[in-house]
């Protein structure tokens, strides 16, 4: 048997020696036509209302206090707490039909992530780990599926695994578990050198475990793994996202992206306004308008935004009917997101909902299940595809239609 | 803080020190030795394995060290690693079958009976939070930990889930039912594929879009088993329900009584004398939980009773049947088995797959979250970590409990399906601040302590071994370890003994069943 050996020293070589940073994690340079498309979820959790977001109705009795925005859009108009959205929203489309059959956060976060309404003990795949498998990342050195920032139930793996859950960072800019804890870091060695000893006197050893071992060792010595942390982005743009964990979350992601990472995943909360509805997305608006406009302009710039699908959602939208505590409450039957990127065409408004709240259904509506369609379309995943789960049963990889008017 | 709470200095000295245990024990925990062990279905279930080995052209691994055995077991019933304390114990203890008596005694601990029940609570109601107010899973739990703590047959207590009535605060018993609620009402077929799965072992849920592809489930049996949870609402009164389509069961319809709620009927079906499924069922899975892998796979899909090589899990079935649904008695069967009793090493040259594939060696499989978890736990601490622990101590633990095995991956109803081992749970292990935290010496942690009061090199190498692996260093590791010790002063001493214990816990001795 092959004596084992861990060492950090030994892989950072080998990784230099092999190393292939066609596209670094620094500066974007050319790309080729064939770069392989990524997707970035931008999670809006706890179910942002469409009525404060994307999907205004000022003046009427659904409408509440916000105001609303021009956009660049001809005839688009958004919430006015998203003035430097305005500017970008274009680049993008804005569904504002999509309805759901699920108003629990835990279900409703399962159909929009995976495209699948929860069902028996089938745990599907969310969509970032469908493109991970259908289009693996040759390089190694950084996870391939990724999610940035606190998050209740980040994008797993389900069926197909979870070596394709999302790879959880929950404080952007950080390291976190990519390397050892700061006082103990100059013991890592003797560690090592004592793991090895350990680990060869273990005859019933699985190699799963070295395997794992070793592929962790090997994202601690990477220079990839710089793409996570933020020092050497100018002030001025880190300051542009905004300084805090979400407005990081956005700047790594456009790092991860740029550095070839397959799926992304940056989490907002603070939208479950049960009370105080105008107050609590005021406050999220300020947060989300800066990182997220920033980041849609810079994947623009960067020329990105060509092989990038970005979606922007939550888990379902609020209720037209303001309650007693002035909150909105759960509301599936017609909320809006925002899609575009990778293909998919943007400047584009999908569907209505009822200025005055009396009627449940939206025009045009759009499922769920064709959202994910779309972005499973746009990033070249068949749309017959059926998914194998562990016992051999095939799952189709969607229920849904791609939408037609925008790929 | 009581006397029989904290150990005192000099008590914790001998503790660590490792002189004769049962002088210091303060406290009257179920003690091994007085506890009955019931007769063993063992010797017909070792005699099926040796019979399927040997027409296998197999020969078994020799059997396992006896702390070996103590770690699974401990692993199992408890989901930690044995404590100091309880290796000292354990050890105290000279006269043969102790393990057997060991194993009895895990089962009478009330840490055994919350544990089960998680487990338990995962199969029959899934691990989602589930519906607002009308689910209280944290009740639910509470009453299975209670009817395993006063050893209620397996039957009844799956009679009384499927057929309860009532609100699911004052008999959290339909908490069963109401795991189920979607939008305000019971969703049957959820309810249809978890009966289905924990109850008789068939997964004919995949019968409820098409027909089964390998067995022969229709869609239409699983609408009719279906109807039996159908128009189930809850209400402020408890479950209101409006009659809907036919119930019908797959099979055996002679086994179902005229009589009665729909419900109060199905569940006198499930667990008929007559209906194999049932005791079938709940043997593969107390195989799964005490082994890490179900005697066939997947643990909800099992074969028929005299399919080839699985004769030892018809005997356990029988005999679960026949006496009345003992789940103990069951568990302890499966715990003095042959199988359960060998080393995971392999006799040299033997093929491993084909060698746990007949239960002919001990299969090494990854800890679950919550094992890991709690084994890293209590290594970290030279106590028994339980209700008899500081409240600071219990509240630590299930806080670091709760969040990492989110991190680590919670493997949901499906528990038993086994998962690869990732590289975000290897980077978890090594760099996560947790294991640090617990591992790394201060006067709280088990390193801490032993570099103070374990008194030379040799004995503070043994103690930590025993804490984190639950056995003694072997030469190679007395011959590389024991210098760097020797040569450490001061504070060092800790700061080795600390980076011994991070290399242990992150080895695969550590974090695989073996």
């Amino acid at each position: 048997m092959e004596p084992l050996s861990f060492s950090r020293r030994s892989l950072l070589a080998a990784a230099a020696a092999a190393a292939v940073m066609p596209r670094g994690v620094l500066g974007a340079g050319a790309r080729s036509a064939a770069k392989p498309k990524s997707l970035l979820v931008v999670w809006l959790e706890g179910g942002p209302s469409q009525l404060e977001t994307w999907d205004p109705h000022p003046g009427t009795a659904i409408g509440g206090q916000v105001g609303t925005v021009k956009t660049r859009m001809p005839g688009l108009e958004i919430a006015d707490f998203y003035p430097r959205m305005a500017e970008q929203v274009h680049r993008l489309s804005v569904l504002r039909s999509v309805v759901s059959k699920e108003g629990d956060h835990e279900r409703g976060t399962y159909a929009v992530k995976t495209g699948h309404r929860p069902e028996g003990a089938t745990i599907h795949p969310s969509l970032g780990a469908i493109v991970c498998h259908e289009v693996p990342v040759a390089e190694r050195g950084l996870p391939p599926h990724v999610s940035l920032g606190k998050s209740q139930w980040p994008a797993r793996g389900g069926f197909l695994g979870p070596g394709l859950d999302a790879f959880r960072i929950v404080n952007p800019g950080t390291l976190e578990n990519l390397e050892p804890p700061a006082k103990v870091q100059a013991r890592e060695e003797r560690r090592l050198e004592a793991l090895n000893v350990v680990e060869a006197g273990f005859g019933a050893a699985p190699g799963r475990h070295r395997e794992a071992v070793d592929g962790a060792l090997a994202m601690m010595s990477s220079p990839r793994r710089r793409a996570f942390v933020l020092d050497d982005e100018p002030r001025a743009v880190r300051a542009a996202y905004g300084d805090h964990p979400f407005g990081r979350g956005c700047l790594v992601a456009r790092r991860l992206l740029e550095a070839g990472v397959r799926a992304v995943e940056v989490t907002l909360g603070g939208f479950d306004s049960h009370a105080g509805n105008h107050e609590a997305h005021r406050a999220a608006a300020q947060v989300l308008d800066p990182a997220l406009s920033t980041l849609v302009a810079e994947l623009a710039e960067r020329d990105l935004l060509r092989s990038t699908v970005v979606l922007v959602t939550g888990e379902f939208g609020r209720t037209p009917k303001i309650n007693v505590a002035g909150g909105r409450d759960h509301w599936p039957h017609g909320f809006s997101c925002l899609l575009g990127g990778g293909g998919i065409a943007g400047g584009q408004v999908i569907g209505e909902t009822d200025p005055s709240g009396a009627k449940e259904a939206p025009a045009s509506a759009v499922p769920v299940e064709d959202v994910a369609a779309t972005v499973l379309a746009a990033l070249g995943v068949d749309m017959h595809l059926e998914l194998e789960t562990p016992e051999g049963r095939p799952i189709p990889v969607t229920k849904g239609t791609p939408i037609r008017r925008l790929l | 803080m009581t006397g029989a709470r904290g150990l005192t200095a000099a008590a914790l000295a001998i503790l660590v020190g490792g002189a004769v245990f049962a002088a210091v024990r303060p406290t009257s925990r179920a003690a091994p030795g007085r506890v009955a062990v019931p007769p063993q279905g063992g010797g017909a279930v070792d005699a099926a394995l040796q019979t399927h080995w040997k027409a296998q052209g197999l020969t078994p691994a020799a059997p396992a060290d006896d702390l070996a055995v103590l770690r699974r077991l401990t692993l199992a019933l408890m989901g930690t690693v044995p404590s100091l304390e309880e290796i000292r114990r354990f050890e105290a203890d000279a006269t043969p079958g102790r393990l057997d008596r060991w194993a009895a005694a895990l089962l009478d601990d009330p840490r055994s009976h919350r544990y089960l029940a998680e487990r338990l609570a995962r199969v029959f109601a899934g691990s989602q939070a589930g519906a607002f107010v009308v689910y209280r899973r944290d009740l639910l739990m509470d009453w299975l930990a209670e009817r395993l703590a006063r050893r209620e047959p397996f039957d009844a207590m799956v009679r009384e889930l499927v057929s309860s009535e009532g609100l699911w605060t004052g008999s959290p018993e339909v908490n069963f039912i109401t795991a189920a609620v979607v939008d305000g009402k019971v969703d049957e077929d959820q309810l249809a594929a978890r009966t289905a799965r924990a109850f008789l072992g068939v997964r004919m849920d995949c019968a409820q879009c098409h027909d089964h592809p390998f067995a022969d489930w229709k869609q239409a049996q699983f609408k009719g088993l279906a109807a039996f949870y159908g128009g189930l609402k809850p209400s402020p009164l408890g479950l209101e329900r409006k009659p809907g389509a036919e119930p019908r069961v797959p099979f055996g319809a002679e086994w179902m009584p005229e009589q009665g709620r729909p419900r109060e009927r199905l569940a006198a079906w499930l667990t008929d004398p007559r209906n194999p499924h049932f005791a079938r069922a709940t043997a593969n899975r107390v195989w799964g939980l005490m082994f890490g892998r179900p005697f066939v796979e997947p643990v909800d899909d099992v074969p028929p009773a005299g399919t080839k090589g699985a004769e030892a899990l018809d005997l356990l079935a029988d005999d679960f049947a026949r006496t009345g649904y003992d789940w103990r008695r069951l568990v302890l069967a499966v715990a003095s088995s042959k199988a359960f009793r060998a080393s995971s090493e392999l006799p040299e040259g033997a093929p491993r797959a084909a060698m746990e594939k007949a239960w002919a060696v001990f299969p090494v499989t990854p800890l679950r979250p919550e094992q890991l978890i709690g084994g890293l736990l209590q290594a970290g601490s030279v106590r028994t970590i339980d209700r008899d622990s500081d409240l600071v101590t219990r509240v630590v633990r299930a806080l670091r409990e709760k969040s990492f095995v989110a991190e680590y991956g919670d493997p949901g109803a499906d528990e038993l399906a086994e998962r690869p081992a990732t590289i975000a749970q290897a980077l978890l292990r090594m760099n996560n601040k947790l294991p640090d935290e617990v591992l790394d010496p201060n006067p709280f942690t088990a390193t801490g302590r032993i570099a103070l009061m374990a008194g030379d090199a040799p004995r503070a190498l043994e103690v930590t071994w025993l804490a984190l692996v639950t056995r003694r260093p072997t030469e190679v590791e007395r011959e590389k370890f024991l210098p760097w010790l020797a040569e450490a002063r001061g504070g060092e001493r800790g700061k080795v003994l600390g980076d011994l214990a991070w290399a242990l816990f992150n080895s695969a001795e550590f974090s695989w069943n073996h």
